[in-house]
Order: structure tokens, then sequence, then C-alpha cells
């Protein structure tokens, strides 16, 4: 069965293109990076080209941009490589209540350890004020760590002028942006947030790795020790074939950016304005206008989430309801919570993110597709 | 850690052709048990005569399986004596549902509940109206 995947801000299928840059180097050009043959030359000039790459889209400088193992990884060392640089035990934290998980355990983490956090609230749309980054700022903050975008509710940062507050306030700034890397371009020069995250899989490139941007001069202890890779900041053989799809995805992106956004958004936009036409108790989340392109984030009244998305499964739709990170936890929408969604109208949240795996018509399809679903789940609930 | 879930076809037949969908209206065995904002809502409601279920109908507010648990225990409950639908447990609902995943089974102590709530509802109108008799 063909299906409609509207699921691309958890991941996307690898570009073809990106899988030829990928195959010789799991065979032919297999290699190790410390290796003192040629061939561990050539696998270094890979992995160098690779970086390069992906430096290219922030963009940074090549040295400044450790391989990681995920995303979650990359925020991991962001945050716990902060803290414990230096042998510090004790320091200041700040984070927007609306963080990933990713972001909030390790700060769990060090709060058990004597660290400080503070959560910034955001405003119903999902916004950090930066005035708040300002007033939140004290002479021990190590960090101000938000997102460039949330999957649950679509809402992208005003991330410049939270940078710009966090430095002039004397803090170094951190955008976990998982979810617009490749889809949205980032603030230039000094306004590039001093550690970035990224991952190739939300745009078209492989999963299993990540990086994070350590800007030049900031020290991080590694988290997992051994070898001298990634400049001793993360120890272990070199993802080889994933970092050259890295970089092979990174190159796609950075040419096509503009494109992908102008489709992911359109068809977005369609399926937005017949949901909304078609179906009562609609709310839609997030800010109207500042947001991530494709991803259409809704509320629907009198309806469980996970329900209507088995019943799309079934008719070959593939969307989600909040973070996938965060799906298995039966724990209401701690990013919902914070915007001020009801908690009943929050278990009926869905989102349709849009992508290069969408055609033209898709956004109709689904549109035909939902109306009879959600009255048959409305019909069935007891709920006035 | 395997988190999601996929369901069986038994379970997903339920949910995508729920049983006994609906109210019974003037009976005195109606539950409805669960809180919206943080799992699943399972309203039950009981015709009960002679001590016999005489018929059992549901309604769901929840996931999947919370939707398939509704409408297997009105069909598990349906033409039992009264004794025997207070023997019913999750177990019985999740083995009948051809197995929960763990991450589910609250699914069936719902159920359960639903079930147990509405017997109570069920007896205590019985014990209401006998007092009312003697007083006449």
């Amino acid at each position: 069965m063909d299906t409609i995947y509207l699921d691309h801000a958890s991941t996307t299928a690898v570009l073809p293109e990106v899988l030829e840059a990928m195959r010789p180097y799991d065979s032919d050009h297999f290699g190790h990076a410390s290796a003192l043959h040629s061939r561990g030359a050539r696998v270094r000039q890979a992995l160098q080209e690779a970086r390069s790459a992906v430096a290219a889209l922030l963009p940074a400088e090549p040295d400044e941009m450790v391989f990681t193992g995920s995303a979650t990884e990359a925020n991991n060392l962001a945050i716990k490589g902060l803290a414990w640089s230096a042998g510090q035990r004790h320091g200041h934290f700040i984070a927007a209540a609306t963080e990933h998980i990713s972001i909030l355990h390790p700060l769990r983490t060090l709060q058990k350890q004597g660290f400080a956090v503070s959560f910034l609230p955001v405003d119903r749309h999902g916004l950090v004020d930066p005035d708040e980054v300002r007033r939140a700022v004290r002479a021990d903050t190590l960090l101000v760590s938000i997102a460039s975008a949330s999957a649950e509710i679509g809402t992208a940062q005003p991330l410049t002028d939270l940078c710009r507050a966090a430095h002039r306030a004397g803090a170094l700034f951190h955008t976990d942006a998982t979810l617009t890397a490749g889809a949205l371009p980032l603030p230039g020069g000094d306004d590039l947030p001093d550690l970035v995250t990224l991952t190739p899989h939300l745009f078209y490139g492989p999963q299993g790795i990540g990086a994070l941007r350590v800007r030049r001069g900031i020290r991080l202890a590694p988290l997992i020790e051994g070898g001298v890779q990634e400049d001793g900041r993360r120890a272990g053989t070199e993802a080889l074939a994933a970092a050259v799809g890295f970089g092979a995805a990174a190159r796609l992106a950075a040419a096509e950016m503009a494109g992908r956004a102008r489709r992911a958004a359109a068809r977005a936009g369609a399926l937005r304005l017949l949901v909304t036409k078609t179906i009562d108790g609609v709310v839609l989340t997030g800010h109207p206008t500042q947001r991530v392109p494709g991803l259409l984030s809704l509320c629907l009244r009198g309806i469980e989430a996970e329900s209507l998305l088995t019943a799309l499964d079934a008719e070959g739709v593939e969307a989600a309801s909040g973070s996938a990170c965060t799906t298995a936890v039966r724990k209401p929408s701690h990013v919902l919570a914070a915007i001020g969604v009801d908690p009943v109208l929050a278990r009926g949240a869905v989102t349709f993110a849009f992508g290069e795996a969408n055609a033209d018509g898709d956004a109709a399809a689904v549109a035909r597709l939902l109306p009879p679903l959600v009255e048959r789940l409305r019909r069935l609930s007891p709920l006035d | 850690m395997e988190s999601q879930v996929r369901y069986n076809d038994t379970l997903l037949d339920h949910y995508r052709n729920p049983r006994n969908v609906g109210d019974i209206p003037d009976t005195p065995a109606v539950a409805q048990v669960g809180d919206a904002g943080t799992g699943d809502v399972l309203k039950l409601s009981l015709l009960i005569e002679e001590d016999m279920v005489k018929e059992a109908r549901f309604k769901s507010f929840g996931c999947t399986a919370a939707i398939a648990a509704g409408s297997m225990i009105t069909t598990m409950i349906r033409g039992r004596s009264v004794a025997e639908a207070a023997l019913i447990t999750n177990a019985d609902v999740a083995r009948a549902l051809g197995g929960l995943p763990d991450s589910k089974l609250h699914c069936s102590v719902l159920a359960e509940q639903a079930i147990r709530e509405a017997l109570r509802l069920y007896r205590d109108s019985r014990t209401t109206r006998a007092k009312e008799m003697s007083c006449r």
C-alpha cells in the first residue's frame, strides 16, 4: 500500500543521491581514520570533506563540528560537557520549559549534582521572550539552551534575539536545531549560537549520526572517553559512511532549502485550510506565522490522538502526536501545558509534518479521510 | 526500548468495529471511570433483569486499546449473571483481546473497574429499592 508520510518532523527517508555517496564507504572505501596507511589518509580526507559540508550549512568552521551518534548525544554533550568542563561542580543553566527531553533529562541530572536550572516560560504561541533570558541570566550562568523550534507545535524561536540577549548578559547560547537545520537558515556571524545541535536524518540524511557545533575557545568535557577522535571531544571510531551521508545531505539541503520549505509549507497550508473548514473543534497550536515550514499542529476536541493515528494508519496515513521521543510516555505534553492548552484538549494533539516524500494531492487526500474518522471517534466518546 | 505498540487483529477488529456502542436509558447501572486529562475514560451501561445482564453498552474516550477493551467487555458480560460478571478480571479482558502490550494493560484495568462500578451501582439501587419497599 502506498502511504502518505506526514511524519517528517521525526525522521525522513535518505535521498538516493545521499545513499549513493555513502555506499562506497561501507565497502571499497572502508577504512579507519587513525590508520597510518594510505587507506587511512583517504578516510581522513572523506571525513574532512563531510565535516566541511556540515559546517557550511550553518555556516561554521569545520574544526568546530563534533560528530556524535545522534542529536540527543549532541544535546547531552552541550549540557553535561559544559557543566563538567574544568571540573566545575556548580553553575546555572537556563532552558525553555518546552525543551525536548534530551535537554530536560540531562538538566535534571545536573540538578541532582548541585547545578541550578531555571526554566523560562513561553507565551501562548510557544515563543520565548528575549527579555526573559536577560532577566534570568546570573553571574554563574553557564549556558542558555533554547531549541530552534518545537516538533509538537511547530513554533520557530527568534534565535537572533535570544542569542543576543544571552550574549549581552554574558552567557553562552545553545540551540537544538534538529528540527530546522536544513529547513530554515540559522542566524549568521556572531549571532550563530555558540553551540548548535543538528542531525541529518531530519533532512534526508542517515540516522545514527549527529553533530554539535562548538564555537572555538569553548571547552567541553567529553562524555565518551577513549581515543582522540573529534579532537578529544568524542572518542570512538568515526561512523564513516554516516558522516559522508551527513555531508552529502547537508550540501543538498543548503542548495534546496528554499524550494523544500516552499513546497512543504504550501502543502501544510492546504491541509490547514481544508481541515479547519470541514471539521469543527479544531484548535491550531503554535505560532501562526513563525513556524517550521510544513508542520501543521493542531488539537481536535473530543478526540484522543492515539486512536485517531491508528485509524489514519489503517488508511495509509502516517502522522504523529507530539514528539516521537515522548509518545510512549503517558503523560500530558509538557509543551502543550506550557502554552496553556487544556489537558483534555491536549489529548487530541496531532501533527502533520510535510516534506519531500509528499505529492501535491496528499493534503487533499488526508483532508477527505479525516472528517469521518474524527466523527466516528467523537460518537464513541462519553465526554460532552 | 521497544516503546511503541503494535496491536493484534482481534483488538483492531474491536477498535474498527466496536460492538454495542451507546447508552442505555433509565438504568441505574451506569459507570464512568477514568480521567480524560491523564488517561482514558470508559462509560459502561448495563441493563440487568433478574440478576442477569440483558444488555451492555459502552462509550470510550481514549487510545485504540481503551476503545477495544470497552467493546470487548460488553460482549463478555452480556447474558451473564451478576455473580459471573463480578468475576471478570482485567487479565480476562486482556486475554480476550488477544493480549495487551505492557504499556496498554491499564486499559484492561479500567475495563474491570467499569464492570465493578456498574455492578456496585446496580446493587446499591436494589438495596435502596428494598429499603423503600420495606418502609411502605
